[in-house]
């Protein structure tokens, strides 16, 4: 009876310590791989290694498996696959900051409800050109971003839906939900500063100010949803092709839109100097205050999203 | 669709099985294992099926998507589908003109 005991032990030791050879054997063999390929795909091997005892077999593949990785590393890990996360961060970083720029612009034409401003852009040439350029830029640029958009939200509402993903659903429909919510407070304001006699310049200069944080705010949680969308979404590389060029072009747009509007206050300025100091900007606050900030932050944002779009295009040049 | 399975090298029947598990939906590496065994009564090892994985996705035929914490899912592409119906239609004309000459079909 003991002995039988004893010979359990020894059998239970015997296979605790070819477990835990197996398990050696696997982290060395796993060791093997070149150090750019376990960071990609590391976790996942190890995972599946944990769970499955290593045979022979297995130790062969996993040795073939890391010899492969050394020889054809370049052509196993610079595939589609990465060009792709990386138009996928071109694609949302140039369309966020080009809807940005779109809103900010929107804004800007706000100053344009201003009498003494539309009088003075009928009388000067490069002001009314210039304009009429941001407007028309800004315009072709949110159509040309809803080109490429279109298929990537049709994809992935597809998908959403028939996985019941409710919090994807969600992040889809809440950028959509923020645009409704902030032209109907733009309105609601337009009207309040149009029809109430009473608003002074301390009252507008609130209610700018608080418009502006809430917009800033429905724009950043709008982008970070559509980021999760954009780089969760299932997506066929002719989507992700069209979606890059479609921010290329979008970001070329805005940056002759944001030229175009500091090109705007200048000739303004260089036509009628005085309409600088009055309280012709955004609900009673000085045109400088209105323009002077947003051409500043459209250039930058134009050169940022320009500087981006250039990354994706030598990416998708080199793409498979 | 430029690039074919034969390019796949000794990777190519593994990327079917692989394909072909992912057909039905996304699942990550022990999944596709697991799977693969019950359907063909191959079991891939981990290193073959890490072998194939990334030649598929370099291809575009299957695409990972967010890890769930050390495993990522892997789901078959619009691509993938397209590449894996030839390959599919290749085999049944392969198993019908054997069934045929064996005289079995």
């Amino acid at each position: 009876m003991i002995r039988g005991g004893q010979i359990r032990g020894a059998q239970i030791r015997g296979a605790q310590i070819r477990q835990r050879l197996r398990t050696l054997l696997a982290r060395a063999l796993y060791g093997l791989y070149p150090r750019r390929w376990r960071a990609r795909y590391g976790d996942e091997l190890a995972d599946c290694l944990a769970r499955s005892d290593l045979t022979a077999r297995g130790a062969l593949a996993l040795l073939a498996g890391a010899v492969d990785a050394h020889l054809n590393l370049t052509e196993l890990m610079e595939g589609w696959t990465g060009m792709s996360a990386r138009l996928r961060t071109t694609i949302w970083t140039s369309w966020v900051t080009c809807v940005a720029l779109g809103f900010a612009a929107a804004g800007a034409a706000k100053a344009n409800d201003d009498g003494r401003l539309m009088a003075a852009e009928r009388s000067y040439r490069a002001a009314r050109v210039a304009f009429t350029t941001v407007q028309a830029a800004f315009v072709i640029a949110l159509a040309v971003i809803v080109v490429g958009a279109v298929p990537i939200a049709v994809l992935a509402a597809r998908d959403a839906w028939r996985a019941r993903a409710w919090p994807m659903l969600g992040r889809l429909a809440f950028p959509a939900a923020a645009l409704m919510v902030i032209a109907g407070t733009a309105a609601l304001l337009g009207v309040l500063a149009r029809h109430d006699p009473s608003l002074g310049h301390v009252t507008g200069y609130a209610l700018f100010i608080l418009w502006n944080v809430a917009v800033l705010a429905l724009v950043i949680t709008s982008a970070l949803a559509l980021r999760t969308v954009i780089r969760a979404a299932i997506l066929p590389p002719a989507v992700v092709r069209l979606a890059t060029v479609t921010a290329a072009i979008a970001a070329l747009l805005v940056s002759v839109g944001a030229i175009a509007f500091a090109a705007w206050g200048i000739a303004l300025h260089a036509d009628s100097a005085r309409l600088l100091g009055t309280g012709a900007g955004l609900l009673g606050t000085p045109f400088v205050v209105t323009w002077g900030p947003l051409a500043l932050a459209a250039i930058g944002a134009a050169a940022a999203a320009g500087w981006n779009a250039a990354r994706g295009l030598r990416a998708l040049a080199a793409a498979p | 669709m430029t690039a074919r399975s034969s390019d796949l090298g000794r990777f190519a029947d593994p990327a079917v099985l692989i394909m072909a598990s992912l057909a039905d939906g996304p699942k990550h590496g022990y999944a596709l294992i697991e799977d693969i065994a019950a359907f063909s009564g191959t079991r891939l090892e981990p290193g073959t099926l890490y072998g194939a994985l990334p030649r598929l996705e370099r291809r575009g035929w299957v695409m990972s998507l967010p890890a769930e914490e050390r495993r990522r899912p892997y789901c078959l592409t619009e691509a993938g589908s397209e590449a894996l119906r030839a390959q599919l239609a290749t085999l049944r004309r392969v198993a019908a003109t054997g069934f045929h000459r064996l005289g079995t079909a």
